[in-house]
C-alpha cells in the first residue's frame, strides 16, 4: 500500500473512532468523554464511555475491517467484482446459525455457541456457493446460487424466529438482516473478536496467490501457488470472520462489495495491498454508518444496514451499468 | 363522570346490546377469552365449568401468574374458526385486540365485551367488579378486592422529593406514569423515571440517557425466553452502575394485567425502597 494511502485511512479510521467514542444520545462534551476514557471525571461519565460506547466503537471497527477484507479476498478467489458476504449469502446464513442457537436458549447455557452458530452458518453457505458455482468464474451463476444462498437463510430464519418462545423475537426479524450495534457490550466484542481476527490471519497468508491469481489460475498454478488451498483458506477465513461478526452484530450488507471497489483504483488493482486496504476502508464505513444510525433517529435507532445499503446499492447498480457498457 | 369513564361505559353497554338483553339475566355457562388480562380474572372469579376458551397466552408462565390454573383448559389463538364452534353466550376481548373478530362474533348475536385497560389499583377493582358481574359471581369479585387491598402494601408517606425508580422493560422502554406499574411505584413511595424525565406516555430511554438520569433503583423487567429485546436490560454498564440493592427484578407477569398480583410486584418496590440507604 502506498504510504500516503495508509496515512489517510489510518486518520480517518482514529477520526471516525473518536467521533465514536464522543457521540451518542448523552450530550457530553467531547474532551470530558475522552478523559472519561482515561479514568477521569465521574463515574456515570466512565461507565456511559467506557462500557456502553467504547464495545461499540470496537465493534464497529472490527466488523467493519472484516467485511471489507472478506469482500476484497472473495472478489480476488473469485475473480468476479461482485462477490461479497451478503451477496453470496454468507451473511444471511451467519444469521440463520445465530438465529438457532439464541432463541433456542443454547446460548445461554454456553456462550460460545453464538459466535459458533454464525459460523456455522456462513461455512455452509459459502461452501455451498463455492461448489456450484465458485471455480468457474462464471459471475452469473455465481451471484444465482447467492441469492438462492440468501433467500433460503432468509426464509428459515423467518421461521426460526416465528417459533422462538418469546414473543418479541418476530419482531427481531430486522436486526438480523439489517444489523444494528444497539447496547452491544464487551461481552459480544470477546465473543467475536477472537474469530474475527483468526479470520483475517487465513486471508491474509492467502495474498500472495491472489496476486499470483490475477495472472490466471493455470499461471498462479505453475507459479507453486495451490489454489485448492488457497480456496479452503478464505472460505474459512470469510466464515469465521463473517459468522462471528454477524452473530453479534446482524447481516451487514454492502460494506464488503463497496469498499474494495473504492480502493482498488487506488492501489493500483493489486489485491494484496487491497486486502489491508479494505479493512480500513470497511472499519472507517462501519464506523461512519454506526454514528449515523444513532443520530439520526435516538429514540429508535436506524439499523446499520439500512445505512450501509443506502450507499452500498446505489453504487452496486452503478457498478453493474458500467460493467455492461465496458464488458472485460 | 370523567371522558374516559364515559367512553367504558359505552363499551360495556354495547357489549351487552349486542347480546340481546340475555346476559344480565342468567349466568353465562360458555365464556371465551381471546386476551391474556381477561384469561387472568376469569381464572380467578369464573366456575371453571363456565371457561369454555382461554388465549395461548394463558399457560405461559412468563406473562401470568395464573398459569398453572389453566393448564388442561382449551386454549385460541383469537381465531373465529376456533370460537364459533364453541358456540360461546359471552366473548371477553382486548381494549386493543382483533376488532374484525369482535365485529364477526357480534354478527353473530355472540355478546363480547372488550376489557379495558387497568392504569391504576382503581381500575384493578373497575375490572374484577365488571368480571364478576357479567359472570355471575359477584360475591367472590368482593372477596378478591378484599384480598387485593389487604394484600397491598401499605402507602408510603408523604415525600416532597421521592427517590427516582427507573422501570426498565424489554427494548429499552419505560412505562408511562399512568400504568399499574406507575401506580405502584407512587403507592411505594417513588416518582417514576418517565415523570421525572418528564416523558409523554410509554418511551424508549437509551441506557446513556438511564445512566446520566442516575436514578436511586433500576427495576428491571424480568423474564426467561431469550430475545434481543433485553439486550438493554443485561447490558454490563448497568450492573457496574447499579450495585447491589439499587436493582430489583420484577417479573413482567405481576404486572402486565389489572389483577391481583400488581400487590405482589409492589411489596418487592417496597422491599427495595428500604434496602436503600436512607
Amino acid at each position: 500500500m502506498k504510504p500516503g494511502l495508509a496515512i489517510g485511512l489510518g486518520l480517518a479510521l482514529v477520526g471516525a473512532f473518536l467521533a465514536s467514542l464522543t457521540l451518542g444520545a448523552a450530550s457530553i462534551a467531547p474532551a470530558d468523554a475522552l478523559s472519561a476514557l482515561f479514568g477521569a471525571g465521574d463515574a456515570t461519565l466512565r461507565i456511559i464511555v467506557i462500557e456502553v460506547r467504547l464495545p461499540r466503537a470496537l465493534l464497529a471497527l472490527l466488523i467493519g475491517a472484516t467485511l471489507g477484507l472478506s469482500g476484497a479476498a472473495l472478489q480476488g478467489l473469485l475473480r468476479n467484482p461482485l462477490a461479497e458476504p451478503g451477496l453470496i449469502g454468507a451473511s444471511a446464513a451467519a444469521a440463520l446459525g445465530a438465529v438457532l442457537v439464541f432463541y433456542s436458549g443454547l446460548a445461554a447455557m454456553f456462550v460460545w455457541a453464538l459466535p459458533l452458530g454464525g459460523i456455522l452458518g456462513a461455512l455452509a453457505a459459502v461452501g455451498l456457493v463455492w461448489l456450484l458455482a465458485g471455480r468457474s468464474g462464471d459471475s452469473l451463476s455465481l451471484i444465482l446460487a447467492g441469492v438462492a444462498v440468501a433467500s433460503l437463510a432468509g426464509a428459515l430464519t423467518a421461521l426460526a424466529l416465528n417459533f422462538a418462545p418469546n414473543p418479541f423475537a418476530a419482531s427481531e426479524i430486522m436486526f438480523w438482516m439489517m444489523g444494528s450495534l444497539a447496547d452491544r457490550s464487551f461481552e459480544h466484542v470477546w465473543l467475536a473478536a477472537p474469530f474475527m481476527a483468526a479470520g483475517a490471519w487465513l486471508i491474509l497468508r492467502q495474498a500472495p496467490a491472489l496476486d499470483a491469481l490475477t495472472l490466471g489460475p493455470d499461471t498462479a498454478r505453475t507459479l507453486g501457488f495451490d489454489m485448492g488451498r488457497t480456496a479452503r483458506g478464505i472460505v474459512l477465513g470469510v466464515a469465521l470472520g463473517v459468522g462471528a461478526a454477524t452473530a453479534v452484530a446482524g447481516a451487514i450488507g454492502f460494506v464488503g462489495l463497496v469498499t474494495p471497489h473504492l480502493l482498488r483504483p487506488l492501489v493500483g488493482y493489486r489485491p494484496r495491498p487491497l486486502l489491508l486496504a479494505s479493512a480500513l476502508g470497511g472499519a472507517v464505513l462501519t464506523l461512519f454508518a454506526d454514528i449515523g444510525a444513532r443520530l439520526a433517529a435516538p429514540a429508535e435507532e436506524l439499523k446499520l444496514g439500512v445505512l450501509t445499503a443506502l450507499v452500498g446499492a446505489p453504487f452496486f447498480l452503478y457498478l453493474i451499468y458500467s460493467q455492461r457498457r465496458n464488458p472485460q | 363522570m370523567t371522558l374516559r369513564a364515559a367512553a367504558f361505559a359505552i363499551v360495556v353497554a354495547a357489549g351487552l346490546w349486542s347480546g340481546g338483553g340475555g346476559v344480565a339475566a342468567a349466568a353465562p355457562e360458555r365464556v371465551v377469552s381471546t386476551h391474556l388480562c381477561a384469561d387472568v380474572l376469569l381464572l380467578l372469579l369464573a366456575d371453571r365449568s363456565q371457561i369454555a376458551s382461554l388465549s395461548y397466552f394463558a399457560t405461559d408462565g412468563n406473562f401470568t401468574t395464573e398459569a398453572d390454573a389453566a393448564q388442561g383448559l382449551p386454549l385460541n389463538h383469537g381465531l373465529a374458526e376456533e370460537i364459533l364452534p364453541l358456540a360461546p353466550d359471552l366473548v371477553f376481548a382486548g381494549a386493543f385486540a382483533a376488532r374484525p373478530l369482535s365485529f364477526l362474533l357480534r354478527r353473530q348475536n355472540i355478546p363480547v365485551v372488550d376489557l379495558p385497560l387497568a392504569d391504576s389499583f382503581e381500575e384493578i377493582r373497575r375490572n374484577i367488579r365488571l368480571v364478576a358481574g357479567l359472570l355471575g359471581t359477584e360475591a367472590r369479585g368482593a372477596r378478591l378486592i378484599a384480598a387485593f387491598d389487604a394484600a397491598l402494601p401499605p402507602a408510603a408517606a408523604p415525600d416532597p422529593t421521592p427517590p427516582v425508580v427507573a422501570l426498565y422493560w424489554s427494548k429499552g422502554y419505560t412505562p408511562a406514569s399512568a400504568s399499574l406499574a406507575g401506580a405502584a411505584a407512587r403507592h411505594v413511595g417513588f416518582v417514576d423515571l418517565g415523570q421525572a424525565l418528564g416523558l409523554d406516555g410509554a418511551a424508549r430511554v437509551s441506557l446513556e440517557t438511564l445512566l446520566l438520569a442516575d436514578p436511586a433503583l433500576l427495576a428491571k423487567a424480568g423474564r426467561d425466553a431469550a430475545a434481543l429485546a433485553d439486550l438493554p436490560l443485561a447490558h454490563p454498564a448497568l450492573r457496574g452502575a447499579f450495585k447491589g440493592p439499587r436493582t430489583v427484578t420484577i417479573p413482567d407477569k405481576l404486572w402486565v394485567c389489572g389483577a391481583p398480583s400488581v400487590a405482589d410486584a409492589a411489596w418487592l418496590m417496597s422491599d427495595a425502597r428500604k434496602r436503600l440507604a436512607p
